[in-house]
């Protein structure tokens, strides 16, 4: 391997970390390996070694960043999380659309509803809550941090964000850009075409899904490197780092009520949860249901969903009919 | 239950900070011949993730520090504040070994596969 071959090797480390041993490790593999390619153990030792050098030198590890900016890069690692939970929950979303329909009592389901009902009703109700709490608790922390933004964009400080930002709303736009095409279509199909019957959509679908993450991904960054260059007063550090363990607190919980649901699910309605998103939902031109969803003559493996005259048991295992 | 705390975070004998400051108590030595070095004296291979992360922090320190590179290669040697490091964790480790020693020399129940 060539120094650049290996000098890729160290893009894991902060630059600044770079600068000063990048040419020392390059001979230290030279030494150690000639020009044979470093095993696969050396290149995770590097990688590992660069993650830690980053969380050493952002103050989320050891003691040698000062206690503000260690305080500062936890908050800021809880934000990096929170866009994350944002990601996990629009899938949630997706993945538990009219799931009371399949419990007891639902619209296929025609098995009196006992109190199993009310776990996963609960449990849902907790995450929509708990979630709208913390969304709240995000905004109210970035709008605290608005006018030590404007002092520092009025300080000249656009200069070094201007690459984070620009990415950000490069990406916004593409996202946007491609959501008004997949919206017109998607609504001229039916609801099983959307949600698996066609996987041209699904592609398109996963493609822009994948953009949004991206575009989440993006801002993350620029909100990080923003947070990371404004000067904070210690009533807003306070009040960041509170807002940093409300929003743990309600990652947890959420964490939790998720877990609830899933397991109240697979107790009451597991079909719910066996079905793929195709067989969860209906067509548009489904007939209403005439029996129960649970007949084996008309089991989801057995019952082709797309077409027109598909039975509700079609629809899924699931008993839900109702389109996305 | 307390700890008492080791200087500058060494703490385990197979620590690397702890491996690097006993190899360059033997005099300056640059990243490749402290590697080797280490895992000829205590049989630990150290990737260049950890011997490098390691001298980082020494150097950070104080405990060890750069000399002029030669051939590319950055020597490192212990400094005073380092010798004395190591010297107090070499000293907890001594005491902890001697006790052990004395306890297992009272002890009814023998250690197998040593010889007494």
């Amino acid at each position: 391997m060539n120094d650049r071959d290996l000098s890729r090797l160290l893009r894991w480390y902060p630059s600044t970390w770079r600068d000063r041993y990048e040419g020392e490790i390059v001979v230290f593999m030279k030494d150690a390996y000639g020009d044979r390619p470093p095993p696969r153990r050396e290149r995770l030792s590097l990688a590992v070694g660069g993650l830690r050098e980053r969380a050493e030198q952002s103050g989320l590890t050891g003691d040698s960043a000062p206690v503000a900016d260690r305080v500062r890069s936890g908050a800021l690692l809880v934000a990096a999380a929170w866009a994350a939970f944002v990601l996990a929950g629009a899938s949630f979303a997706k993945l538990s659309e009219h799931f009371d329909n399949a419990l007891p009592g639902g619209l296929y389901n025609p098995t009196p509803p006992g109190s199993a009902h009310h776990v996963p009703d609960l449990a849902y109700t907790l995450v929509q809550t708990v979630a709208s709490v913390a969304a709240i608790a995000f905004v109210v922390g970035i709008a605290l941090g608005v006018p030590a933004f404007v002092r520092f964009l009025r300080a000249g400080g656009w200069a070094s964000l201007r690459l984070h930002v620009l990415r950000a709303v490069a990406a916004s736009e593409l996202t946007i850009a491609t959501f008004v095409p997949l919206l017109i279509w998607a609504h001229n199909l039916t609801g099983q075409q959307r949600n698996g019957g066609m996987p041209q959509y699904g592609a398109l679908f996963l493609g822009w899904a994948a953009l949004m993450a991206v575009t989440l991904g993006l801002w993350t960054v620029a909100f990080v490197a923003v947070a990371r260059r404004i000067e904070i007063s210690r009533r807003l550090l306070v009040a960041g780092s509170a807002l940093a363990v409300a929003l743990t607190a309600a990652m947890l919980v959420m964490l939790a009520a998720t877990a609830v649901w899933w397991a109240s699910m697979a107790g009451t309605a597991p079909r719910f949860l066996a079905a793929g998103p195709a067989r969860r939902r209906s067509t548009r031109n489904s007939r209403p249901p005439s029996r129960s969803w649970c007949s084996p003559a008309l089991s989801p493996s057995r019952a082709p969903s797309a077409s027109p005259g598909a039975g509700p048991c079609s629809v899924a295992g699931s008993g839900s009919h109702v389109e996305s | 239950m307390g700890r008492r705390a080791a200087p500058q975070g060494l703490h385990r004998p197979n620590d690397p900070p702890l491996l690097i400051l006993t190899s360059l108590a033997d005099g300056p030595k640059h990243g490749h011949a402290l590697a080797k070095d280490i895992e000829q004296f205590a049989g630990v291979s150290l990737g260049p993730g950890a011997l490098y992360g390691a001298i980082t922090r020494l150097e950070e320190r104080g405990l060890i520090e750069a000399l002029p590179s030669i051939d590319r290669r950055n020597p490192y040697r212990i400094t005073a504040a380092g010798s004395a490091a190591l010297a107090h964790a070499v000293n907890d480790m001594k005491r902890l070994a001697n006790v052990g020693a004395k306890r297992l020399s009272t002890s009814s129940v023998r250690p197998a596969g040593i010889p007494s």
